[in-house]
This record gives C-alpha cells, structure tokens and sequence, in this order.
C-alpha cells in the first residue's frame, strides 16, 4: 500500500490563498486505508479549510467527492462539476494527484497529502516502509526481509558498524535491518548463505521515467 | 436554545423505520407478545427522556403502570444480559417510567376523522387495548363496561397488594382522554341489548374475559364456607373489612390459586395451604409467585387432587386430598390419575376453588350471536371474527386464559382487523410475521462486556407486608432507573457497513473490543450482529464513512448539535451526569447555555462533530467521557479524549484555538458537572467569542 501524510493546514491554505471556489478529491484506495485521503479526511480537511479562511475573513466554497482510485481514468469520471471549481484539492497519493491533473489539463491542481512510502500497515494507524520499488527484488536471498528498504543505508551486505544491539544507529527505535535478516534466516536454517556475498545490484533499474508494458 | 426538547427525534419513529428494514429483531421485542419497542423506551429513560420513554411503552404496551407491575416480562427471559450477569430489568424500568409520570396531565382527544364508531363490550385490558389502537387510528369508541370502573380482571381480580388501584385507573384514564366513551356499571343484556349495539355500531367488539370461577362438583362442595376465587378477591379488592376463616385452603395452582392464597394472609387467615394437583416442577404460576409465597408463610402441597370436602353443622371443617400421580398423560393431555391410597387431610373454615374460570355470556342468550355446544362464542382465531359480520371478540373470552399481556397482544389484532374490516368493508387474516431475534451472544463478546450488577426492585419484608394490602414490591427511583437502562445493549441496533464505501481497510476490525466486525466474503466489512454493542467506536474512526451506526447515526447526532449556535456544546455518554432532573418537563435537563449531546458512548464521537458544533458558532466544546473503570463499555483507548485532542491541534491549525475544547472526564453528579462546566464557561469569557462569530465575511 501506498502510504501518504497530511499536509498541514497552513500549507494547504496557502497554496489555495489565490482561489475562492476550490473541489476536495479524495481516494477510496491506498491512502483511505492508511486514514490520510478518504472520505472522512477529505470532510475534515475540508471544513477545517473553511473554517481557516472564514476566521480569515474570507469565505471559501470547498466541494466534496471521494472516489476509488484517482489512478485510472474511467474512476476519475465519476469527479462532477469540476468545472464549477477554479481549483482542485487532491488528497490521493502522487500518482493520483497527476492523475487528476491529467484528467483536467485546464484546472490548477493541489497536493493534500505528501506521499510518503510503500508500507505495511502494521495496526490500527501504524504503517512501516516495506519497499523502495528498486526493481530487482533480491527478498529469496535475504530472509524475505529487505535490506534496500530497512536498512538506514540500503546496504546489500550488512549489517554496518552502526548495529547496536538490534538496533539501528539512526535511531533506538529504528531495528537493524540486517539483524532482522540474520534471525531469519537462522530461523530457516540458511545461516550458510549468509555468508555469501550479494553482488551490487543494477540501481539502472530503480531508474526515473519507468512504465510498463503489458500489452503484447 | 439547548435544552432536552432539543433532543425531540422520536425513538419510536427511528425504530419503526429500522424495524421494517431488519431481518432481526432484538430478543426482548421479539419475545414481548405485543412486540413492544423495549430498546427504545429504556434507552429514553437511560438518557432521561421518561415522558417520551412512556409514551414509547404506551404505543404497544397500552396500560404501562398496570403491566409495570404485573407482565410476566418474557422480554427479560431473552435478554441477551442474562449471559452476562442478569436481565436488564425491564419492567421495572416500565414501571418507573409510569410512576414518574403520573400526575401528567393525559393527553388530547385524537380527532374522529373516520366517522365510524365501534363499541367494545368489556372494558378489561383486551378491551382497552383495542380502544386504544382504534381510538387513535380515528374511531369513535365506546366502552361498556358492567363494573363501576374499567380494568376487567387487574382491576376486579388481580389483588392491591400487587396493583393498587389507583394505578389501574391512572392507566385507563390515559386512554379515555384520546377521546374514548367509557360507559360504566352498563351490563349487556341487562342495560343494553347486544343485538341493539351490532345494528347501531358499525363494528362491535366482544372482550367480556372470563369472569365466573369454576369449583368441583365434590362431596362437600356447596357447604358453607366453599368459596369461589373470583369473588374472594373481588371481596378483597373493594371490601375494606374483607374477612376470611383462620384456615384456609385454596386449591389450584394457577397464578389465581397464589393471588387468593396470598389474599387470604392479608385478610387474617393464619394458616394457608395451596393444593394442587401439579407436581412442583409443573405447578402453572409464575416461579416468583411460589417464592413470595412461601416468604409469607403459605404452605404449598403439589401432587395433591381434592376429594372430599368435610362438613359439619353445614360448615366446613376439613378437606382431604388423594394423591395426585398425574398430571398430563402420555399424549399430553389433561388426563389426572390418582393413588387413592395415599391421603392428606387437612383442617379448614374455608375452601377457596380457584380452578379455572369461564365466561359469563347470559348477556348474549337469545341474541344472534352464535356459540357452540359448550356456550362458546364461535370466532375465528385468524380474522377475530364472531357469526355476524361486523362483531369481533378478542381476548380471553376466546382464547382462554393467558397472561395480561397475551390478551394485550390478541387486542392489537382485533383493533387491526376492526380498522381493516371498517376501511374495506371486508375482513381478512390479521398474520403477524414472527421476527427473528438475534442469536445468543458468542463467549468473546460476553468476556468483553463490562459487568454492570442488576438492579432489584425493593420488596416489603414479608413479615411487614402480609399485614395489609399495601403494595409489596417497590419502584425504581431516578437513579436507579437511569442505571439500570443504562446496562441495556441494544441488541441489533448497531454498526451497519455501507458495503459501496467500504474500502476493506481492517479499521473497523482493529478497533472494535467486541470482535463484531469482519471482513466478509464479498471483500467488505460486515458486522457479526450478535457481537455488536452499539457503541459507535468503528463509525467514528471509518476513513469512507462507510459505517451507519443504528439509533446514533449521523443525521440524529447531527441535529443535536445544530440545536445550539452559541454557548457551550458537550458531548458525552447518555449516561452522563451534567443534567438535573426537571420535574416539569418529566426528563433531565442543562442548565441555559449547554447544549449536551448525548451519544450512546462518547466513544461515538467524531471530529467532524466537535468542529460541527464549532462552525454553528458555539464558544466551547466540552467532551465528557467515563473513566475506563466507569464506561459500560471495554475500551483499551479512551477515545473520545483521543479525538478531542486531534480537534484541539486541527483547532490550533485553523487559528480558533484548540483551548476551545476541553476533555473532561465524567462526573458523578450534576453538581460536579456544573462546577467544571462553570470553569471552562469562565476560561472561555476570557478567550472572547468564537473567532468564527466575530469575523464579518466578505
């Protein structure tokens, strides 16, 4: 899942300082799950954006509508009356918020949200990053643990000196990644290729401009 | 302004719209032979609404002071409370709702707007109630009614000592001032003719009860000092210097049997035994009734068949029983046997029968109502109706004997298949569809339910109460009503997922202590109905607002707040304290410039519901929630303090301040509530008003 942060208040105030009618999307997927981008945030948002500016004294029309996902086209049809608006508020991830402004080219768009990892979420409002989508998964050969995305440093051979006690240096609260792997795989009974040395991985792949192409 | 009468949704309303809707139904409705909307009026006197609580028991319980006392409550045998630690007390809840309300003033005449008028023959609870019904469907109704005030057989029969009188008359006269004729001390074929009222009526209904006692024809049985149940208690009921032999023997078993048994103790009998042919465990009264009393001193002999009443001087002096060794036979049938050999004997002034009753129908001899070969009026159990076309009977003059409320029940009935038959012109089947009640509550909901001790209504000591007629059993007083309502679960009335919004997410599931949500086979949230305690926690934390939560559903919440535009708005549990009983209006009231919006638990509360309040211009919000040790419900997080907090930084966000909410705890009283309700108005008058009122908006 993809996990995205509010914005605060202030910022989204600003960025909409110019605009007196603006539309609130939010997205039922991803970061409605991770309680950041659904229909109950965009209400908050919303009516605290009101509330901002009116204590301002300057009113503000903010319209409301959550749909599934604003990463596909055919859902983003179901956002009405965008054109009532002189400006829209998006509350869904980063690809959805240039989904959206695909979706009308003419309407200036507004991050609600800063995107933030690909994460698991671990209980009720408690989410942890996972993935960095390298695009070479090596998780057959690290326990199904994954050192790009918990180790502070990404490192394909660890741990560093920084392991301390489990932990990572960057923080007592943060685990070593690589303490993670080794218990797992001591568990599984793969200490043995532990010892072997990973080789360098093709960041090429982790690369900016990706797509793909499923079609043929 | 803020005030009680701002929480004016009726109850009943919500529920008739819910009911229609639900597959189940709760436990308690669905055992009440008439189906009464119990969830609702408890839950009004738990949030201290007694007037509307009793205009809510009325609606199917059309006599609450008398079946306040008297209903057997089948509704508490269900209640999914009894796998916790005890039934709410419902009808004592019911009762207290009446007590309360008893000097109100009754209510308006309903309008006869359908210019049809139907006469009902017999004013006890199966007439009432069909008046009732009819009376407020727009009928004019007249009773006729042979003894001087209605109330049929709780007002002739059932003793003082458990329904004074005055209670009974209270009842009827509720149902006189919605416009009812009510014709005393009038006899059928004796002040009126029957066939007379079948013509001048456009529908008559026959609801005469059973009012004559049978006895048994054995040796014996005409001597001086046998006598019948009914008019024993009749004496009793209106006979102040009521009097009866020093011993007593009543002989049946049957809720009757203890009435005159018991009555008999107070009317200065000093031995009482109760025979009956029924073995201990087949004895037909109410279990309780075999508990008072024996409390007071009444010697029960079950398995005991009467056989020879001994007389001398033409007076009775002793009764002798044979051993009764069977009841019922194989097929179930009432077929007793006997073992002659074994006998008891046992010395007494008085026999009382109190066997059986039939019904007196020398009023409708001659007349064209038909009746079979053993005097019974011919009738149709499905459309209620008699021979003729536009006479019904209902009640146990054609059901035979039952509870109070059972006949209640059959009332509604005849009151629907009256109002059809005068709409159409026709009568048809009255078939009620038998609800489904929810199922027994799982082991993990009932480890997670907060124990909370039934509340007993106080008995007179038995010693203290066989001395006189005085009423045995006591009432709630406020706090004890208010308590014990507040245990009730809600059964079925909570958490329904909006299956196009959900989005799956597991919130619902993470956050509820009852385990009553699960993700279902369809990839949405459902809610397992048997687990649900309505506490609103899930639908307040949904990121798609994908759950409506029963009673406690937006739009009602909603309303409350819009209720006020200025002052201080509070949030909490109905349960909560910041509210002094009013005496004027029947329920609990704040004090000018609080608005209190009750919730099922503060649980319930939303953000979007302080900042509601917020935005309609109110100075302060104040949230009160009990302490976890004090909550009717298990939270490992308190959550409306949790959300009270995240409002406070958005508050603080949007430059009004989150010193404007303040989180409060609960309060054991009213005064401690105002106290702190007092600060935070004080710590407000320092912050100004509401930015969002000072500000003119361009």
């Amino acid at each position: 899942m993809i996990v995205a942060e509010p914005k605060s208040l202030d910022e989204i105030k600003a960025m909409v300082d110019g605009y007196d009618r603006v539309l609130m999307v939010g997205c039922g997927t991803c970061v409605e799950v991770c309680l950041t981008g659904g229909e109950r945030s965009v209400n908050l948002t919303a009516t605290a954006l009101r509330l901002a500016r009116k204590v301002d004294g300057r009113d503000i029309e903010v319209g409301e509508q959550t749909v599934i996902r604003q990463c596909d086209f055919e859902y983003l049809d179901e956002v009405k009356d965008a054109d009532k608006y002189e400006a829209i508020v998006s509350l869904a991830c980063g690809v959805g918020i240039q989904g959206i402004a695909r979706k009308f080219p003419n309407t200036p768009i507004f991050p609600g949200v800063n995107t933030t990892f690909m994460g698991f979420n671990e209980e009720y409002g408690y989410y942890t990053e996972m993935c960095k989508g390298c695009g070479e998964c090596i998780l057959h050969l690290t326990g199904g643990v994954c050192p790009v995305a918990r180790c502070a440093k990404s490192l394909l051979n660890g741990p560093c000196g920084g392991t301390n006690n489990g932990k990572c240096e960057i923080g007592s609260d943060k685990d070593c990644g690589w303490v993670l792997i080794y218990n797992k795989m001591e568990q599984l009974g793969t200490l043995d290729k532990f010892k072997e040395i990973n080789a360098p991985k093709n960041y090429g792949k982790a690369g900016n401009i990706r797509s793909m192409d499923l079609r043929k | 302004m803020a005030s009680e009468a701002t929480n004016v949704n009726s109850q009943s309303e919500a529920f008739e719209t819910w009911i229609k809707d639900q597959p189940l139904k709760p436990p308690c409705a669905g055992a009440c032979p008439v189906n009464a909307d119990i969830q609702s009026f408890v839950s009004l006197v738990a949030q201290g609404r007694f007037k509307e609580s009793l205009e809510a028991v009325r609606e199917r319980c059309t006599l609450p002071g008398s079946l306040g006392r008297i209903c057997h409550h089948p509704c508490e045998g269900e209640c999914r409370r009894n796998d916790v630690e005890g039934a709410v007390n419902i009808r004592a809840i019911k009762r207290f709702a009446s007590d309360v309300c008893a000097d109100e003033p009754v209510s308006d005449a309903v309008p006869k707007t359908r210019g049809k008028k139907v006469a009902i023959i017999g004013g006890g609870v199966a007439g009432l109630t069909a008046a009732y019904d009819l009376a407020k469907d727009g009928f004019d109704v007249t009773i006729y009614e042979q003894n001087d005030a209605c109330g049929g057989a709780i007002y002739t029969g059932v003793p003082k000592y458990r329904l004074p009188k005055d209670v009974v008359a209270q009842d009827v006269a509720a149902i006189e001032s919605l416009g009812v004729t009510i014709k005393t001390n009038t006899a059928i074929g004796r002040d009126v003719a029957f066939d007379d009222l079948a013509k001048d009526y456009d529908a008559v209904l026959i609801a005469i009860g059973l009012t004559v006692s049978r006895g048994i024809p054995i040796p014996g049985h005409d001597a001086d000092g046998v006598l019948l149940a009914l008019p024993v208690l009749k004496e009793a009921n209106f006979n102040d210097n009521a009097a009866i032999g020093k011993r007593v023997v009543v002989i049946g078993g049957g809720n009757v049997a203890f009435d005159v048994a018991r009555s008999a103790k107070r009317m200065g009998a000093e031995e009482v035994s109760l025979c009956c042919l029924e073995c201990e465990d087949e004895i037909p009264a109410f279990s309780w009734e075999l508990v008072e009393a024996r409390e007071e001193g009444i010697i029960i002999n079950p398995s005991w068949g009467p056989r020879e009443i001994r007389v001398e001087d033409g007076k009775v002096s002793a009764i002798s029983f044979k051993r009764c060794s069977r009841v019922f036979d194989e097929k179930g049938m009432f077929n007793p046997a006997y073992d002659e050999n074994e006998i008891l004997g046992i010395e007494a002034d008085n026999v009382v029968f109190a066997i059986g009753q039939g019904a007196d129908m020398n009023g409708f001899t001659g007349t064209s109502l038909e009746v079979d070969e053993r005097g019974r009026i011919k009738w149709d159990a499905l459309t209620l109706k008699t021979n003729l076309p536009n006479v019904f009977a209902s009640g146990e003059v054609v059901t035979g004997p039952g509870s109070a409320v059972a006949a209640m029940r059959n009332a509604h009935h005849a009151a629907t298949a009256i109002e059809r038959f005068l709409t159409t012109g026709t009568a048809g089947a009255v078939v009620v569809p038998e609800p489904l009640a929810i199922g027994r509550l799982p082991r993990h909901t009932i480890d997670a339910i907060v124990r909370k001790e039934k509340n007993h209504v106080p008995m007179v000591d038995p010693a203290e109460r066989v001395k006189s007629f005085m009423e045995a059993e006591g009432g709630f007083d406020i706090d004890m009503a208010i308590y014990e309502a507040g245990r009730c679960m809600n059964c079925g009335r909570g958490a329904e997922i909006i299956a196009e919004k959900c989005a799956a997410c597991l919130t619902c599931v993470r956050v509820c202590p009852f385990g009553a949500p699960y993700i279902s086979e369809s990839r949405v949230a459902d809610f397992n109905w048997d687990s649900c305690q309505s506490c609103g926690i899930c639908a307040a934390e949904c990121p798609g607002m994908a759950i409506h939560v029963g009673f406690n559903d937006d739009t009602l919440i909603n309303e409350r707040i819009d209720a006020a535009t200025s002052g201080i708005t509070a949030f909490g549990c109905q349960l909560g304290k910041p509210e002094i009983y009013n005496p004027l209006s029947k329920a609990t009231s704040t004090p000018p410039g609080l608005n209190f919006v009750k919730l099922m638990c503060a649980s319930r509360l939303d953000m979007r519901h302080i900042l509601r309040a917020i935005e309609n211009g109110v100075d302060g919000v104040a949230v009160m929630a009990c302490p976890d040790d004090k909550c009717r419900y298990r939270k490992d997080v308190n959550w409306a303090e949790v959300r009270a907090n995240r409002v406070k930084r958005l508050l603080d966000e949007i430059g009004i301040g989150g010193e404007r909410v303040e989180f409060m705890g609960s309060f054991a009283t009213p005064e401690e509530a105002q106290q702190a309700i007092g600060a935070f108005k004080a710590k407000l008058a320092e912050l100004g008003p509401n930015p969002l009122n000072k500000v003119m908006v361009k």
